[in-house]
């Protein structure tokens, strides 16, 4: 993949994710509601973050 | 736990780190790289998880809940932009020989040593608190493990008061070992690196540990603390972001952390001046987030659980880590975790020191010995020693400093409150170095007003508030502002009370630094050199190539100066091989006596690696006479060295087509010489029978008539042959050099058919076989040349004779007309031609070249004359046939309007 691709690319995916993990999309999880007795907040924010790296990954892999 | 243990791990640990770093010295050394790789680069990048984050992240999360993930979040979603920004900033400082931050900012507005000066003060200011809150927490981590009272915990614990002061000079002595071991700050110090990357793994697999342990060990998993924990009403909040203020003071803490982790000291020193490989960064945008993730997903379950298990008792949320496997009596866990502490502050204090060292010595010790003549006394011993000694004592200022600082403030906050209040201040630098990577406009005047603006605010607004906690300043100058000022309440500027302290003094002091750094660089002028300068780091990916060979100075140096000056820093043979090497690189003639251009930029480049930009300018102006390079003059110099290089690839492209060329003229060359000697092989054999039959009838006068004419008429027959094979052969040049023009007629082809087939007509009779025309055609007006056409179809219908056998041969010729051509064919029944051979017989000489093929008869010149008539009239020919069945050749000739 050419650089200047790849860069859109990967500054995409950061802004992306810098609107899902911040309000109003927090407050989507920002509830003291418990899932699978885990708090709905910390499921949400390590789900993004891990889903973020894989994305990542894949871009830098391809 | 007996003190004497924990002092013997922790000095086992640093022996350890002692070993490794002398170990990875030792390879490079020898040449070999293997920790050269993206892992360690990713994992020393980790460098940012410091006490604060092992020890402090679980303190906040219990007092904060989720807050404490912004400063995570925010480096997460920076990496990978880092492909783009830091990516730019490590090209500009290997071709610049950048090695600190303050060197870039200041390289970038003109390489004014002033500049690099106050960054490297601010640095200090801001970065110093951050190192003493490591000596905190190892000191305080070092008390509760061998003292874990939990009843009696109060400010009073510290019964070692001085395990900080150990510490420090621990570290400095670590720092000091591994820093300075060479006067070129761009020298790579990968002994250090990997001791930080292998801290990295240190303190994440004790937090880990420590995590899992509690998480799994205590409690029942995940789901069983959180569970648990929801039944205190008063955790409940910490499952959330507080609405309003929590989501601004999450966004813009995420933005700071973000900053931090490109632009703190040490995140510069690892990620850009210890950058071996630009490659690097592709794996390490993802590693780090992933570094990120997995030491904060334990940090919640462990805060809640101290929460819980120390409900009611005063103990210190900050060490929930340490004394949660102390209260479980879990002793090796507890000294495990207290190494992990151990690791992630010693690797902060370590590159954070070694950073701020380098800034030490060339931005406010070798200007201050500018300033004064003593460098010009020291001229001869070399300065190298005095470099590398500022160095030392610079570490050993910083650490001090450190300690005093902690000594008399930092004990009185919490990990993260001292960690965020250094955020703050490296953010101001990103203004300056954002907008210098990319807007050309951006000039010093507008970066210092900005820096200093964002400075005072970031003082006045966080670091004099804590000095009240100490009694160094009253509290009322917090609650009531300066002389009851209202709207200057340092926590509350013109009465904004929104954010929490950080978020409002990050957001006032940056937006100033921002304002004032625009508007101050549109209404003042650059200098020369700063034009220069902001030309080469915008576009540092136009330039780079050149940079090693383009001269930036204008004037008059000697080589001796040159040389003299190197050798100050570098010792007289190194800086001779340097130079040497250098002149032999760009072909430069050393036994003038006056430096070339191109070699005063190189001195200067090496110089700047060693005591920074700023300062190798001012040393470089004292010995060339320098007049200023104008912007517009640079620009011409760099054009030109592109356009030297676009010229050069041109040339390799014309050098490339020539020897093309060249190939295609030698196979045509040889190609005539091929037809020549087939020429002249086939004009000799006439020639040797014409002569062997004249000599014999000069030889013998009394030889028979009969046999007289008999022998006259075979000299005939040879010189007609001879004179056919001339003519065909200049025929033949004729085609082939294109001076052979047709002479196109209408023509009635019916007629010239019957010509044809009329002067071949004896022949046939003679051999016994039988010749038959068909002509189909609707129109017989055709525009050609009719002699040529003539030629050709003789010629096919005497070669059909030549190999064609009686009694049964058959020759015919066919005429027809298909749509816009003339077909003309000539088929014969005889013994054909086998498919290798069709399309070679049309080459000149083929028949001669291969006599085994078929007896000769003829020159060998007929068919390839036949090809070149039919392909001037725009036509073709081929022939048709198998082996033993015949032949058919073809010819086509379009139709011509007349």
């Amino acid at each position: 993949m050419n650089i200047k691709n790849r860069s859109a690319k990967l500054s995409v995916v950061s802004l992306l994710f810098l609107v899902l993990l911040n309000y109003p999309f927090l407050s989507i999880a920002n509830h003291p509601k418990m899932l699978f007795g885990i708090p709905v907040l910390f499921v949400y924010l390590f789900a993004c973050w891990v889903l973020f790296i894989f994305i990542i990954y894949r871009i830098v892999n391809k | 736990m007996s003190s004497w243990i924990v002092i013997l791990a922790s000095v086992i640990y640093l022996v350890l780190l002692f070993f490794i770093a002398y170990y990875v010295e030792g390879k490079k050394i020898a040449g070999k790289r293997i920790f050269n790789n993206p892992y360690i680069y990713a994992l020393s990048l980790a460098v940012y998880c410091t006490a604060w984050t092992f020890y402090g992240s679980v303190g906040k999360a219990s007092k904060d809940g989720f807050d404490f993930l912004a400063v995570y979040i925010g480096p997460t979603l920076v990496a990978p932009i880092w492909i783009i920004i830091l990516r730019k900033i490590i090209r500009i400082c290997k071709t610049q020989r950048i090695t600190t931050i303050a060197d870039f900012i200041s390289s970038r507005y003109g390489k004014n040593i002033s500049l690099a000066s106050i960054i490297t003060v601010l640095c200090f200011l801001g970065v110093i608190p951050y190192i003493s809150l490591q000596l905190k927490a190892i000191a305080e981590s070092f008390d509760i493990i061998i003292n874990p009272d939990f009843k009696q915990k109060s400010s009073s614990y510290l019964l070692f008061s001085d395990t900080a002061l150990i510490v420090a000079i621990f570290m400095a002595a670590f720092t000091v070992l591994f820093g300075t071991r060479r006067v070129e700050s761009n020298e790579q110090h990968s002994g250090m690196v990997a001791a930080v990357a292998f801290e990295s793994i240190i303190k994440l697999l004790a937090f880990l540990s420590v995590g899992f342990y509690v998480t799994w060990v205590m409690f029942d998993g995940f789901g069983d603390i959180f569970t648990r924990a929801s039944n205190f009403v008063s955790y409940q909040k910490l499952f959330t972001v507080k609405p309003v203020s929590g989501y601004s003071d999450w966004f813009w803490v995420s933005i700071l952390s973000g900053i931090a982790a490109t632009l703190l000291p040490r995140q510069f020193q690892v990620g850009v001046v210890e950058n071996t490989d630009e490659n690097h960064l592709k794996k390490a945008i993802w590693l780090f987030p992933l570094y990120l993730l997995l030491i904060n997903i334990f940090v919640l379950p462990i805060a809640f659980s101290g929460q819980m298990l120390f409900e009611g008792l005063s103990v210190n949320a900050d060490y929930f880590v340490l004394d949660i496997p102390l209260l479980a009596n879990n002793k090796l866990l507890a000294l495990v975790v207290f190494i992990g502490g151990f690791a992630a502050a010693t690797s902060m204090i370590i590159v954070e020191t070694i950073a701020l060292s380098t800034m030490f010595s060339n931005h406010l010790v070798i200007p201050a010995l500018l300033g004064t003549d003593y460098l010009k006394q020291y001229h001869q011993i070399g300065l190298s020693k005095i470099l590398l000694n500022s160095r030392r004592i610079g570490m050993i200022l910083i650490l001090g400093t450190a300690y005093g600082y902690y000594h008399y403030i930092s004990k009185y906050y919490s990990l993260v409150s001292i960690g965020l209040i250094s955020f703050v201040s490296v953010a101001q630098l990103a203004p300056s170095i954002f907008g210098g990577l990319y807007w050309k406009k951006g000039n010093k005047t507008g970066a210092i007003s900005g820096l200093i603006a964002g400075f005072v605010i970031w003082f006045y607004t966080l670091v004099l508030p804590s000095l009240t906690s100490s009694n160094i300043l009253s509290v009322d100058f917090v609650l009531y502002g300066p002389f009851g000022i209202e709207w200057l309440k340092p926590n509350a500027l013109l009465g904004m009370t929104e954010f929490s302290p950080i978020v409002h003094s990050m957001f006032f002091s940056l937006i100033i630094n921002l304002g004032l750094y625009v508007t101050v660089s549109l209404w003042t002028k650059q200098s020369a050199t700063e034009q220069n300068q902001a030309e080469i780091f915008v576009d540092i990916f136009k330039y780079e190539k050149i940079m090693d060979t383009t001269a930036t100075w204008k004037g008059v140096a000697s080589i001796p100066d040159m040389q003299s000056l190197l050798a100050n820093f570098l010792g007289e043979q190194r800086s001779k091989t340097a130079i040497q090497n250098f002149a032999t690189r760009n072909n430069l003639d050393l036994n003038q006596n006056k430096a070339d251009p191109k070699l005063v930029a190189y001195v200067e480049r090496v110089l700047a690696g060693i005591i920074g930009s700023a300062s190798a300018r001012v040393m470089l102006g004292s010995v060339v006479k320098e007049e200023e390079i104008k912007l517009a003059e640079l620009m011409d110099i760099l054009k030109e060295s592109q356009q030297l290089m676009l010229l050069n690839r041109e040339l390799k492209k014309a050098k490339e087509q020539l020897e093309d060329a060249n190939f295609i003229l030698k196979e045509i060359d040889e190609l005539k010489d091929d037809f020549l000697a087939t020429v002249t092989h086939e004009l000799r054999t006439p020639i040797t029978s014409i002569r062997a039959f004249s000599e014999i009838l000069y030889d013998n006068p009394e030889i028979e008539l009969e046999e007289r004419q008999q022998y006259l008429q075979i000299i005939n027959k040879e010189t007609d042959r001879l004179s056919r094979l001339i003519s065909q052969v200049l025929d033949l040049e004729k085609y082939d050099s294109g001076k052979q023009k047709l002479n196109l007629n209408k023509e009635n082809i019916v007629e010239i058919m019957k010509e044809c087939t009329d002067s071949i007509l004896q022949l046939v009779k003679d051999k016994g076989i039988s010749l038959q025309t068909k002509i189909d055609l609707n129109e017989t007006e055709f525009l050609i040349d009719k002699d040529k056409v003539m030629q050709v179809v003789i010629n096919l219908l005497s070669n059909a004779v030549k190999f064609t056998e009686p009694p049964n041969g058959l020759i015919e010729l066919r005429v027809i007309n298909t749509g816009e051509f003339l077909e003309i064919s000539v088929n014969d029944n005889g013994k054909g031609i086998s498919h290798e051979y069709q399309q070679l017989i049309f080459e000149k000489f083929f028949q001669a070249r291969n006599q085994t093929v078929r007896k000769p008869k003829g020159s060998g010149l007929g068919l390839a004359i036949c090809k070149k008539i039919v392909e001037l009239h725009g036509g073709e020919i081929r022939v048709l046939s198998e082996s033993g069945k015949g032949a058919t050749f073809v010819f086509t000739i379009p139709k011509l309007k007349a």
